[in-house]
Formats: C-alpha cells, structure tokens, sequence
C-alpha cells in the first residue's frame, strides 16, 4: 500500500465505506510515521465530529419565519391587485377617451355610397379644433396690436389742448400726433412678427396632422 | 420524497398556511444550522435564516419538480451565506461569535477539541466550510451537495477531501492528537455521520 492509497482510505473511513484490506493498511501505517500521525489525526477528528453537536435554532425562530414569510406574501398579494387595479383604471380610462375621440370625429351624418372604415377614420374634429386655435390666436394678437396702437392714437384727443382755432389746432398738433402716428404703427409692426410666428407654427403643426377626410359635398 | 415535496409546494403556492409552517419546520433546523457554521454569529445566522425562507417562498413557482426540494432550498442558504459575509466584510468586525455548539458535560477533552474543529472551519473557504458542514453535520449525501452548490459531485469530493486535510492538519499543528496516540486504523467501525 502507498501514501495516496492511505490517504483515499481515510477519506473512505470519513465518508463511513466499510473497511477493506485492514491488515495492508496496518502495515504501511506501522511502516510510515506520516501516514501514522494522519490517521491518528484522523480519530481525533472523528471523536470531535460525534461531539460537535448542531447549532439549534431558537425555540421561536420557526414562527419568526413564518410570520415574516406570510407577511411577505400578504404584502406582495396587496402591492399586485394595486398594480392590477391601476392598470384596470387606465385601461377603462384609455378606452373611453379612445371612444370619446371616435365618437366626436365621426361625422354626424354620412351621406353618399361609401363610408370610411374606422380604423382608418382621421381626426378632422382636432385638425379643426387646431385650426380655430390657430385663428384664435392671430386674431387675438392682431386685435391686441389694433388696440395698442388704437389706443396710442386716442391719447391725442385727451391732451389739454389750447384755445386756438382748428386750423391752428391742427398745425400746433401736427408733429404730436404725427410720432404717436409713428407710435401706433411701431407696435403694429413689432407685434405682427409674433402673429406670423404663431400663424406659421400652427401651420407646421397641421402639416403633421393626417389628412383631413374630405368631407362629402354639401356637408 | 419528491411527490410528497411537490404536494407540499403545491399547498404552499394555495397559500396554506399550514404548509407554510411545514416546509419551514422541515429545513429550518438545517437551514439556521448551516448559516449558523459559516457566519459564526447567532443573530447573523437568524437574519440570514429568514431571508433564506422569504427567498424560498417567493420563488417556489420556480422550483423544479422533478429534483429534490433539499438542495435547493440549501442552495439559496448557501448563496445567501455567501452574500451575507462579503457584506459583512465591509462592516466592522462582529465579537457576538456563535457559542452554542459547546458540547458542555463531555468529561475528556471533546469539548477542546470540538472548539479547535470550529476554529479551523471557520478559517476555511467557504466553499469547504459548506461542504464539510452539509456532509460531516447534516450528513447530506454527495449528489444533494452537488446539487446545492451546483457544482459536479467531483468538485464536492475535492473540496470535502481539502477541508478534512485542512482541519487533520490543524489539529496536529495545536496539539490536539498525542504522539503515542494509536493510528484510527481501518479495523474500527465506521464513524456514524451527521
């Protein structure tokens, strides 16, 4: 017998396989002081191994466990019907704006022969909606720039003006109302830029819109 | 042994309490056991035990039915373990070491000898520590450990092979097998395991 079959012996004899060729083994051990002192180790090690009894858990740790286990469950059971339900509502809510959004851009009445498939139904009621957005704005921003400049325009009659005749009257004021003229007209034309701004962003923005369904003649 | 693991887990996914309690009486001995070896702290060892079970749970939908129910629940103790001391690494070092395996009324020197086999775990591998631990104390046969520690049966013998050489080692070197001490020759009966 050798060192390495010693040594595969003692891990036989740890792993519990019965011994076999005991008197080969006697002898190498008899013979080899190293293969000796190991086997020796070995009974040590088994002495301490039927000694060295298993950590125990506390009496109350299965119960920790469990408590802790089906509060667990209980709270990932909550957290997914939450999930659920917030899913639930947005769906609900997406469908009914899908149905709110068809219903108001289908024509009220569909004359003629053929009648577009809804799928492929435009928006026309949102490319309107944009558009009267669109004239909404130019005519705010043109009404304001009217007012500024109306309103510029009627400073002049408010001044105190001095007893003279209306030829005078006219002469004395003519370089007055002649800037506040100029005036008007500034503002008039600073702000018709904005209104250009807006008017070619809305266009933009309608260019990006599905084209409109055409609507049937007389509709 | 499977069929009745798959009916437990069956019941537990019904969310049976009863089952719960079941399969957590059924490994926490095992379990805290093992956490309590390779973490060598009882608090530890408790924390790490609960999350093992939280872990169990929530992925019991995984499980596979067709292997044992064993090794993998002591395969999330394992990794577990394994997570829980690198974290611990990193954190000052812990006094509130595990006292609790003292074998107390042995009238030779058990009780010294047992304390030297904890200290020379607990300075191997963890690898070998789990090993040694899942076979010598909860004597788990080899494929179960393979399984656990998904690693092929060899690499379980190599690593159990290197711990028990580690740990005879460590025991000569501290004194603790007498010169005149007769060699445990093959002649005896085999040691009783776990």
């Amino acid at each position: 017998m050798t060192c390495p079959d010693c040594r595969r012996r003692l891990h036989e004899r740890l792993d519990g396989v019965p011994a076999s060729d005991v008197a080969g083994l006697d002898a190498h051990l008899a013979a080899c002081p190293d293969c000796h002192a190991l086997f020796a180790a070995v009974g040590r090690l088994e002495v301490g191994l039927r000694a060295l009894t298993p950590p125990r858990p506390p009496a109350d740790l299965g119960g920790r466990v469990v408590g802790r286990v089906l509060a667990d469950r209980r709270r990932r059971a909550r957290r997914r019907r939450a999930l659920f339900a917030g899913l639930a509502v947005a769906a609900g809510l997406l469908l009914t704006l899908t149905l709110l959004a068809r219903k108001s851009g289908t024509p009220d009445v569909v004359h003629g022969p053929t009648v577009t498939p809804p799928e492929t139904a435009p928006t026309p009621s949102l490319r309107d909606n944009v558009a009267e957005a669109t004239s909404a704005v130019a005519s705010l921003t043109r009404r304001t720039a009217g007012e500024t400049a109306e309103g510029s325009r009627l400073l002049l009659p408010d001044l105190p003006l001095p007893a003279t005749d209306d030829a005078g009257l006219a002469d004395a004021l003519e370089p007055s109302a002649e800037s506040l003229r100029e005036a008007g007209h500034g503002v008039g034309a600073g702000l018709e830029p904005v209104t250009n701004s807006a008017r070619r962003a809305v266009a933009l923005f309608l260019r990006d819109l599905p084209v409109a369904a055409e609507r049937k003649p007389g509709l | 042994m499977s069929a009745d693991d798959a009916a437990l887990v069956r019941r537990c996914l019904r969310d049976e309490p009863d089952a719960v309690r079941t399969l957590v009486d059924r490994f926490q001995a095992e379990v805290y056991g093992l956490c309590a070896r390779l973490l060598r702290h009882r608090h530890d060892a408790e924390d790490v035990t609960q999350e093992v079970f939280l872990r169990v749970f929530r992925s019991l939908k995984r499980w596979d039915s067709s292997r044992p129910l064993r090794p993998w629940v002591m395969g999330i103790a394992v990794n577990r373990c394994r997570t829980w001391l690198a974290q611990r690494a990193r954190r000052p070092e812990l006094v509130d070491y595990l006292q609790d395996t003292a074998p107390g009324r042995a009238a030779d020197d058990s009780a010294e000898l047992v304390r030297e086999i904890r200290d020379a775990l607990a300075v191997l591998r963890p690898e070998y520590q789990a090993v040694f631990v899942l076979f010598h104390e909860q004597g788990q046969p080899y494929e179960e450990i393979a399984a656990a520690l998904s690693r092929p049966v060899g690499t379980i013998k190599t690593w159990l092979h290197r711990a028990r050489l580690e740990l005879l080692e460590h025991l000569r070197r501290r004194g603790m097998v007498p010169a005149d001490d007769p060699p445990a020759a093959a002649a005896g009966n085999p040691p009783q395991r776990g």
